[in-house]
């Protein structure tokens, strides 16, 4: 049966598995999940026109992580996604309790969620194993 | 004192503000695409597995499938069935219903994940009971490197217990019954009221959750049928406004409302907001209470439990909740300007005169009495986790003096902070199932991979 992603149960699964696959599915979720959090936070910044210095520092922090993710295959880029996920998630919360509640409340909102999905994402055990694995 | 619970109040309604609310939600469609759909496909596998077609004795756990739904069940259907519904009406017009049910349409797919995960990672101790929920998966899952996010869930959801799960709950009962029966020593008979609820629901809390199951199967069915069959005749004695009913609920779910008493030039997105953010606070999926139930459920296939759990948002969101919101709408009490519990109980009055007070005060009555059964276990096993064995007989004791403290006291500081607590334990659950999401499309493929014989 054809399931989006392929899944796994364990570390001793994943590592059955062809690494070149479960590298190639890694590169595809963080690219997937950096776009969508850089769009959020351009909607903010053109759409709403909300250049304040939280979300010029947000944009600044997913560049970041991008780069991270993209070049460093390693626990130093670990440990720059995951904190640098929850700060921006974090940001956001903060940008939704100042502001009503509209459409920028809800596109905070939706900025949250997709900067909480990065921060789970990268603690699933796929994620641990491609970063923490000595290769 | 005031300003500490306005300022909690205040926190809280961030804390469970729309971020939350659209995490969710989010996270509820994220596992309905990756598993394709379960409440659809599988709801049907789902009904047997809790019928008792495929329970083997020999297998691990405490109770049933069927002791188990009822058990999460009795905590979600609760007051938030009768009061936040109509609440959700009230503030968002007709057309918050048709979001409740979206949402307890994408909430089925996240209970279905959350109870497989806490099947897969529950231990089994010494003397063969069994514990599970999120602390657990969070811990075996993601590593023991995660332990700090698992005490934050498990501190969070033992305190949880004894707001909303406890004082909310004998406090709202009690008013409930002093209401009613309109008494004039209105201390001493919450008095009385309170010393009964404690020595009531203690007499079952103590016996652990092999006996919250035996109860809690036959109180929920009796509950449920008592709350539903009330609303049913009503329904049956205005058939004809049937088809206006469902013309209001999706007209108003797509174009702005402006109910009487409710508010003026209300938005599209400010009825969805009110609809989803009483669905998800009634059925709790991603909560992460309701796996503790399920995971003591007698079975070996992590996701038979997970299909069960599918049924709990059907059922409290999707039956109970739409039996409520019908009354409100049918009877013309949405427009009337009331709010909470007041509304549900002036729309059942109309609809059925002398009985439809009493269905409604039984039912608060009722809910409000199973919650706190069901919660009292979630946070046994949190104590438990926390702090090992011995912690979970004076949680226990501690408990039912709480629901009689519940019973006496003006409870919105205790509200407030129950609220935060019922929130944050959200946010380490949520993490867990999104990282763990892997898994549990591994055990799904693999169970739905293999050929399954009904045992009767």
């Amino acid at each position: 049966m054809w399931l989006p992603f392929p899944g796994i149960i364990s570390h001793e699964d994943m590592k059955e598995q062809n690494s070149r696959d479960a590298t190639y599915c890694v590169s595809t979720v963080f690219a997937i999940l950096i776009a969508l959090m850089l769009t959020c936070v351009l909607t903010i910044l053109f759409l709403f026109g909300e250049w304040t210095y939280i979300n010029l520092l947000n944009i600044l922090l997913i560049i970041v992580i991008a780069c991270a993710g993209a070049i460093v295959r390693n626990r130093k880029g670990w440990y720059i996604i995951t904190p640098g996920a929850v700060t921006v998630s974090f940001s956001y919360f903060i940008s939704y309790c100042r502001t009503e509640e509209g459409y920028l409340g809800y596109i905070y909102a939706v900025a949250f969620t997709m900067s909480m999905f990065t921060f789970s994402y990268f603690l699933s055990p796929r994620f641990q194993l491609t970063f923490f694995e000595k290769r | 004192m005031d300003k500490v619970t306005e300022m909690l109040t205040h926190i809280g309604s961030y804390v469970m503000g729309l971020p939350f609310v659209v995490l969710i939600i989010s996270t509820g469609i994220f596992f309905s695409v990756r598993l394709l759909l379960p409440q659809v496909r599988k709801l049907g596998h789902g009904v047997a597995i809790t019928l008792g077609y495929y329970d083997r004795p020999e297998h691990e756990g405490d109770i049933s499938h069927f002791q188990a739904l009822c058990a999460a069940l009795s905590a979600t259907v609760g007051v938030g069935n009768i009061a936040g519904v109509a609440t959700a009406i009230h503030a968002g017009g007709p057309g918050a219903l048709f979001w409740m049910w979206v949402s307890g349409f994408f909430g089925m797919t996240l209970k279905c994940a959350e109870c497989t995960l806490a099947q897969k990672y529950r231990v089994i101790h010494k003397d063969g009971s069994v514990s599970g929920g999120p602390m657990y998966y969070i811990e075996k899952g993601l590593g023991p490197r995660f332990k700090w996010l698992a005490c934050i869930f498990a501190f969070c959801c033992m305190v949880a217990t004894f707001g909303g799960g406890n004082m909310v709950q004998s406090n709202s009962m009690t008013i409930a019954i002093v209401d009613h029966f309109a008494v004039q020593d209105r201390f001493l008979w919450r008095a009385v009221i309170g010393l009964f609820i404690s020595f009531t629901i203690g007499l079952v809390i103590i016996g652990g959750i092999k006996r919250i199951g035996r109860v809690a199967g036959k109180l929920v069915p009796f509950m449920c049928a008592t709350y539903v069959s009330g609303a049913l005749i009503i329904i049956f004695f205005n058939y004809d406004r049937i088809p206006e009913t469902f013309y209001l609920i999706f007209k108003h779910a797509f174009t702005p409302t402006s109910a009487v008493g409710g508010f003026a030039g209300a938005t599209v997105l400010y009825t969805i907001t009110w609809g989803v953010k009483r669905a998800v606070f009634s059925n709790e999926a991603g909560v992460g209470s309701a796996p503790i139930a399920h995971a003591a459920a007698r079975t070996n296939e992590p996701v038979r439990e997970g299909l069960v759990g599918l049924l709990e948002p059907f059922v409290d969101t999707i039956i109970v909740c739409t039996m409520t919101g019908f009354v409100i709408i049918l009877t013309g009490s949405w427009q009337s300007g009331a709010d909470s519990s007041i509304l549900t109980k002036n729309a059942f009055e109309t609809g059925l005169p002398v009985f439809g007070g009493i269905v409604v005060t039984m039912g608060l009555v009722l809910f409000a009495v199973s919650t706190a059964i069901s919660w009292s276990y979630y946070g046994d096993r949190c104590a438990l986790y926390l702090f090992g064995p011995g912690a979970v007989m004076p949680y226990r004791w501690i408990f039912v003096v709480a629901l009689f403290v519940g019973a006496m006291t003006q409870i919105n500081f205790v509200w407030g902070f129950s609220d935060i607590t019922f929130g944050l334990m959200a946010f380490p659950n949520l993490i867990a199932i999104i990282a763990l999401s892997d898994n549990v499309v591994a055990l799904s493929r693999d169970y739905f991979s293999r050929r399954h014989e009904r045992t009767k």
